[in-house]
């Protein structure tokens, strides 16, 4: 009976508990804007003194990333951890800094409202949720809300639990773990770090970063379910990407792979920026810097991220690559040779 | 209409509200919500939510219609408010029509009727539109928007994508997402404020239709919604007018009037204790002339708690021009309320908005019969030829001396006679008689003393009463609307003026130098205020009509509150008398 109390709850004021539970878990995001990425998106309240779940995005690179949680209050927030192969990130509020006043004698934050993920021994997959299910997401897509305005709701039904990794043509994305598809538009700016709860309110997931099929071009609507995120949450603090064959997001084996990474979003249009070089990588060994800007690879011009990976998608493996970047003011020409193998 | 196609219904919405690739898993996930092996009967929860959300929708369903231009070209929606074919919708969608000169409304019958634009509201994004056939037509009516809550069900109806071919609106359904949200206009007009949020498919071609909340009650005018790259189309995200909003605008736009928002000419902002404060309140403004300053703090808005800058602005662009509101305010310590008529807010229009003589006078003789058809209740009810009744005048302040001093008359009127008050002492004696001519608007007292003219105050009230005897007297179609228009809404302030009854105002000479304003209600179709000004000296009152009670089958206000300059009393009547 249980499964069909479920759409019945939905019909007429059923989702009041899902709607109190998640909206004020939330923050909104605001940071550094590129392009066409916007500098807004959600937060999810992990801990009562303001450990934040978000996706990672441009937005938290910003020198200030400010965070406001349902009642209005401001906070700064700065991040702990960076996880790239997850495409996820950890934040903590701080009191903003008023200016002149010495960090210690600031409260300290919270107690706030927040998910418990859960993360214990026996927390697997979410037992509960299952096809068919209602699920709320409450975030700021579009930036609707500001200040103490609730977080905006949206609402579906769970369709599955799958791997990115079976969509083909997906655009390059290094996440190929297992997330929630669900049937509400919920791909849109300033969503993604949306919490997802299921009827009771109990948090099942959060809405990941935009993906959009090269193939076509339609968004990507899923989250990212709870025990993936605990896996995150849980990590030693650890400045570095966990691995760095995950970090470098190489196309597909059998290409070369110089060791270069470019700065990532899932967004179209990113201009081929260097992001991280690795240690000990041709790259490296050829001088390739961070804030190169690629502008040709082997002598063919690259105009974005997806240009410069379908490039070095069709050079063999042990092949040079001839880069010309724009470094500052000047134009550098860089030769990389091949890894020995 | 049988079961399986309400399946399919819900199932189709289902799978609209998708994307690409996830198409397949929504399908079985639809599928997956009749359990294998465990039919559902007819008292199953999900089944009966169903069947009252069908039932709605067919309910309702066919006083949303089409709306096109003259060229059957373009597409928006809109929907009935009442049997004789009058509508609300989008003014982006009415402005097409006008530029077409004409335009069509296609409705559930299959047929696509003529329609007149009536009076627009370009700032809100709202306007009325008359099916010119006779009716009676099915119509849809207005609920309360500020009880929707987020997490209510949302059914939206309309013309999306113009892709209905026989006129039958597409239903979409989702969930409230958000209230009291602001959505910024395009060079002033436009702007959705305190408006509501719905995940309910919104497309091209809904605007200007209703949406729904569970009971069948319009509580917005779907209009809106953000996009993103992908196209001008829904991702979830809609907007619509509030219902609340839209009922302040209506007799306006019912007369053919351009409908004007209200603004305070004042802004706020809030200050470091995180208190709203205002920070600039314009020289000359209504707000300066009630005595609000800079550094004032704002407290409520027409009741309403102020929480931040954009709550006040989001708030304000609910209101109609000349509106008046409460606010209260702290002022160095002291905390006092003041009511406030909003000054005007000038939409800037391509070309300039025309009132139509013909709209406007239709518009005064539905007022006059409602309030006709609310004072004699029936057509067979005597029509009052003349009045009798004794008053007890108390002042509150003024003229006539002492605070709360009291006098008793007994006033008469009969046919175009003038009216006669007799002054009754305490211990029944008579006094002097005063008798107003109306026409002359002069008054004697006794028969022997000059005339000389009304005080503006008094003398309007019993001018006022006696149009009203006319009103009720003369058929409407008989009735010389020359000089007589309506001039839009207002609202009676009384205690609870949120709450306080929306007004259709008329705008009658009265006596010889008077300009009176009628308010009217618009759901009980009394009278229920006047204010008039006398032209020469300037001289202004406000008069309240309280206290209906049936006199021989009339409904008739047997307590009259005055306030003028300097003036102020009460009058109770009793042993009222109508006489035919």
């Amino acid at each position: 009976m249980a499964f069909l109390l479920a759409p019945v709850a939905a019909l007429g004021g059923g989702f009041d508990r899902a709607i109190d539970a998640v909206v004020p878990r939330v923050v909104k995001l605001y940071g550094l804007s590129v392009g066409s990425q916007p500098g807004y998106g959600t937060g999810v309240l992990a801990s009562p003194d303001g450990l934040v779940l978000t996706v990672l995005s441009l937005l938290i690179d910003a020198r200030r990333v400010r965070a406001v949680t349902s009642d209005g209050t401001f906070y700064e927030a700065e991040v702990v951890r960076r996880d790239p192969s997850r495409q996820l990130a950890l934040l903590r509020l701080k009191p903003p800094d008023h200016g002149g006043e010495a960090a210690a004698s600031r409260d300290p934050v919270g107690p706030l409202p927040y998910f418990d993920l859960k993360c214990g021994a026996d927390a697997t997959r979410e037992e509960s949720l299952r096809p068919g299910d209602w699920v709320i997401a409450a975030g700021n897509p579009f930036k609707v809300a500001e200040g103490a305005e609730p977080a905006s709701i949206a609402h579906g039904v769970f369709s599955a639990r799958t791997e990115l990794d079976a969509r083909r043509q997906v655009k390059e994305f290094p996440y190929r773990g297992d997330v929630l598809v669900i049937d509400a538009v919920t791909s849109n700016p300033g969503a993604p770090g949306s919490a997802v709860v299921d009827v009771e309110g109990r948090f099942v997931g959060m809405i990941g970063r935009e993906v959009v099929s090269n193939l076509t071009h339609t968004h990507f609507n899923y989250a990212v379910p709870r025990d993936v995120l605990c896996e995150f949450f849980n990590e030693a603090t650890d400045a570095m990407p966990r691995a760095a064959s995950a970090a470098i997001a190489s196309p597909s084996e059998g290409t070369v792979d110089p060791g270069i990474r470019l700065t990532r979003t899932g967004y179209r249009n990113i201009p081929p920026l260097v992001d991280r070089v690795r240690r000990g990588s041709p790259a490296e060994a050829a001088d390739v810097r961070k804030d190169d800007l690629i502008l040709s690879l082997n002598g063919k011009n690259v105009a974005n991220a997806e240009e410069y990976d379908e490039q070095l998608r069709s050079v063999p493996r042990d092949r040079p690559l001839d880069l010309v970047v724009r470094r500052g003011r000047s134009i550098v020409a860089i030769h990389i040779e091949p890894e020995k193998q | 209409m049988c079961k399986r196609p309400t399946f399919r219904l819900t199932l189709l919405t289902l799978a609209l509200s998708l994307e690409g690739a996830a198409f397949g898993a929504v399908l079985a996930a639809a599928v997956a919500l009749v359990r294998a092996g465990e039919p559902l009967d007819g008292t199953d929860p999900v089944l009966q939510a169903e069947g009252r959300r069908v039932e709605m929708i067919q309910r309702v369903g066919p006083s949303v219609v089409c709306l096109f231009d003259r060229n059957q070209r373009g597409g928006g929606s809109g929907v009935l408010i009442d049997a004789e074919g009058y509508g609300l919708t989008n003014y982006h969608v009415v402005a097409a029509i006008v530029e077409a000169k004409g335009g069509l409304a296609g409705l559930s019958d299959g047929k696509l009727y003529d329609i007149e634009v009536l009076g627009t509201d370009p700032t809100g994004d709202v306007a009325m539109f008359r099916l010119t056939d006779a009716g009676p037509f099915p119509y849809a009516s207005l609920g309360d928007s500020d009880a929707v809550r987020v997490g209510d069900t949302a059914v939206v109806m309309g013309n999306p994508f113009t892709l209905s071919e026989d006129y039958t609106p597409s239903v979409t359904l989702g969930l409230v997402t958000g209230v009291h949200r602001y959505q910024k206009g395009v060079k002033g007009n436009l702007t959705y404020t305190d408006c509501i949020q719905v995940d309910a498919s919104v497309n091209p071609g809904n605007s200007g239709g209703p949406l729904f909340n569970a009971a069948g009650e319009v509580i917005g005018i779907t209009g809106r919604i953000s996009v993103n790259t992908r196209g001008r189309y829904n991702v979830g995200v809609g907007y619509a007018i509030s219902s609340n909003q839209i009922k302040r605008f209506i007799p306006a736009m019912r007369a053919g009037l351009l409908a004007r928002h209200g603004t305070l000419q004042a802004t706020v902002d809030a200050d470091n204790e995180g208190r709203i404060v205002f920070n600039r309140v314009a020289a000359d403004s209504n707000a300066e002339k009630a005595g609000i300053h800079r550094g004032d703090r704002l407290l409520t808005f027409d009741g309403v708690p102020i929480t931040s800058g954009n709550h006040y602005a989001s708030l304000l662009g609910t209101y109609p021009a000349d509106w008046p509101v409460p606010i209260e305010i702290e002022q160095e310590g002291q905390r006092r309320t003041s009511i406030v008529r909003l000054d005007a807010v000038n939409p800037k229009l391509k070309t300039p908005f025309v009132p139509d003589r013909d709209v406007n006078i239709r518009a005064v003789e539905r007022v006059l019969r409602a309030f006709a058809k609310a004072t004699l209740g029936s057509a067979d009810a005597r029509r009052p030829m003349g009045w009798k009744w004794t008053v007890v005048r108390e002042f509150t302040q003024g003229a006539a001396g002492t605070a709360k001093a009291s006098e008793c008359y007994e006033m008469s009127q009969t046919g175009d006679g003038p009216v006669r008050m007799q002054r009754r002492y305490e211990d029944g004696s008579p006094g002097p008689m005063i008798t107003y001519d109306d026409h002359t608007a002069t008054q004697r007292v006794d028969a022997t003393s000059e005339a000389f003219d009304m005080a503006p105050d008094v003398g309007m009230v019993l001018s006022s009463l006696y149009v009203m005897q006319r009103w009720m007297l003369e058929p409407v179609e008989t009735i010389d609307l020359t000089k007589v228009s309506h001039v839009g809404a207002d609202r009676s302030v009384g205690e609870g003026s949120r709450d306080g009854a929306i007004l259709n105002v008329l705008g009658w000479p009265v006596g010889r130098n008077a300009a009176a304003k009628f308010g009217l209600d618009t759901q009980s179709g009394r009278l229920l205020q006047l204010r008039v000004r006398d032209v020469p000296s300037g001289a202004d009152a406000t008069v309240d009509f309280l206290d209906y009670r049936s006199v021989g089958g009339i409904t008739w206000p047997h307590r009259i509150e005055v306030r003028g300059a300097g003036l102020e009393y009460r009058d109770v009547l009793s042993n009222v008398e109508l006489t035919p």
